[in-house]
């Protein structure tokens, strides 16, 4: 990697190159972009799409009952809710729902650390030079427009909060299958884990979340004045260890959950019923 | 393990130098300070290197072995040799050269006399009595050997130079760890906002993922005090409610 002397960052550095490890320092930011662009690929093909994201479309091509799934990417519920808003836009109503986790995504500390590494170069890696570092002007960071935006992170947060509560309403839908003639029986299938095992992990994401943890007990300096908030606060703290883990799990099982959901809704797959 | 190691260790100071090789016999259990020593004792004892304690508890003889900022004393010379069985040590990249391996790293102290140290009210009882839930958060913090890896690792400091706006990782923890003490009377958000920077960072983690005491520095230091920061200069309805109880 073109890399530059520190001496020419500073007077008095030694005149050495600043990029020389070794070892396999691309192969992190090498899988982020590829990850990340490949589900940004996906996510706005779905949308776009406009179809096939609830289960219950299976009745339509003749099936005699349906899960009663929805994708992730169309809960919550808008085009329920507002059903001529997104045709009189002329747009998908998962665009309105995405804005929600896509907002917590790109502000969290987590995904920030991943972005900036892979995509911005800012560093490529640990050690590793920027490779445009003396091209650009003085470095602001997070003090300066835009990415002093990222210090609205919280406010993301209590958006996707609401996306959690919705998640847990839908995982409890999925647990039931609709008969032809509209009838709810309780019903257990693959989708149905699916959806349990994206909730949990979207959960466990969303609580261990840095801003989660702050605004728990983060912020108190006297952890003995309130000892549930503490208690709280240690098992956020604990989670938190773990945050990056459960981004990368959680978004890998939402695009699977979405998956699954358009393959039952188009009839390309009939759901595998275990109770 | 191999018998013999070829270490590339840069000679010289700021106008120049280069990196010589040296030969060098390996034991179990040699670290790369083990080595250095080796050719100090044995080849060349006008190679210049600092170190103390040998038991990572100094933090004198940070160095970067093969590009990697690292206690020479922790590192192990089997975990780094590469195929050919070379080590390339080099003196840290973000701080003035004074020779060989040494670096001038009072930049660190001049900032650290810039921060007020813990300011206890006077009505408070001497001694301090405090109980361990309230301590436990910032005793992490005391772990700190100054080595400073962080802040040779930060790319704020070591690709921008920006040590005109940022303090870097090692003073970020020593803020927090004011900020969070539960005696402590200052307005630390202020100066960590204003005068240390603390927007600088973007959160990489380099810092915590160098420091040989595995302190949490971004996790529990730094996003905690942007956290903090965030509450009284960016949350608009934290602004508000704050101005509303004012009035």
């Amino acid at each position: 990697m073109a890399g530059y002397k520190a001496n020419q960052i500073e007077a008095g550095r030694a005149p050495l190159e600043t990029a020389l490890r070794q070892d396999h320092w691309w192969l992190e930011p090498v899988l982020v972009v590829g990850s990340l662009t490949l589900f940004s690929i996906y996510a706005l093909w779905r949308a776009w799409e406009g179809a096939y994201f609830s289960g219950l479309q299976a009745l339509q091509s003749g099936a005699s009952w349906a899960p009663a799934y929805l994708s992730p990417f169309y809960s919550p519920p808008v085009h329920e809710w507002f059903p001529h808003l997104a045709a009189s836009m002329h747009i998908s109503p998962a665009f309105f729902v995405l804005l929600f986790p896509l907002s917590f995504r790109a502000t969290c500390y987590h995904c920030r650390r991943s972005y900036y590494r892979a995509f911005f170069l800012d560093p490529p890696a640990c050690a590793m030079a920027e490779p445009c570092a003396q091209r650009r002007k003085a470095y602001t960071g997070e003090s300066a427009f835009p990415f002093i935006l990222q210090n609205l992170h919280r406010y993301a947060l209590y958006a996707i909060l609401v996306v959690v509560v919705f998640h847990f309403l839908h995982l409890y839908d999925a647990c039931f299958v609709v008969h032809k003639d509209g009838s709810r029986h309780f019903g257990i299938g693959v989708g149905t884990l699916i959806f349990a095992l994206d909730t949990a992990l979207l959960s466990l994401y969303v609580f261990s979340c840095h801003s989660w943890r702050h605004l728990i007990g983060g912020g108190l300096n006297r952890m003995s004045a309130a000892p549930i908030r503490s208690m709280i606060w240690t098992v956020v703290s604990s989670l938190n260890t773990r945050h990056g883990l459960y981004f990368w799990l959680s978004l890998v099982t939402v695009g699977i959950a979405d998956a699954y959901v358009r393959m039952v809704a188009s009839g390309a797959i009939t759901d595998f019923r275990i109770i | 393990m191999r018998d013999k190691i070829q270490l590339r260790v840069y000679r010289g100071d700021a106008s120049g130098g280069e990196t010589k090789e040296y030969a060098v016999d390996t034991y179990p259990g040699m670290v790369v300070l083990d080595a250095i020593r080796e050719i100090q004792a044995s080849q060349d004892g006008s190679l210049a290197c600092r170190w103390n304690c040998k038991a990572a508890k100094c933090g004198s003889c940070s160095a970067e072995v093969n590009g990697k900022p690292r206690l020479m004393c922790k590192t192990r010379v089997e975990e780094v040799y590469d195929a050919a069985g070379v080590i390339t040590v080099h003196p840290l990249k973000s701080f003035p050269i004074i020779r060989d391996l040494v670096v001038d790293v009072s930049w660190n102290y001049k900032m650290a006399e810039t921060i007020a140290p813990l300011s206890v009210p006077d009505d408070v009882p001497r001694p301090f009595r405090m109980q361990q839930a309230d301590v436990s958060r910032v005793q992490e913090f005391r772990k700190c050997i100054e080595c400073f890896l962080c802040q040779n690792v930060c790319h704020v400091l070591r690709d921008h130079n920006r040590k005109d706006g940022y303090y870097g990782p090692r003073f970020m923890v020593k803020l927090a760890s004011l900020d969070m003490h539960p005696l402590d009377d200052q307005n630390r958000r202020e100066f960590l906002h204003e005068t240390a920077g603390i927007g600088f960072c973007n959160i990489t983690k380099c810092c915590q993922e160098v420091c040989p005491e595995e302190i949490k520095i971004t996790d529990n230091a730094i996003i905690p005090s942007k956290e903090r920061v965030a509450d009284v200069y960016y949350d608009p309805v934290r602004m508000l409610l704050r101005r509303l109880r004012r009035s």
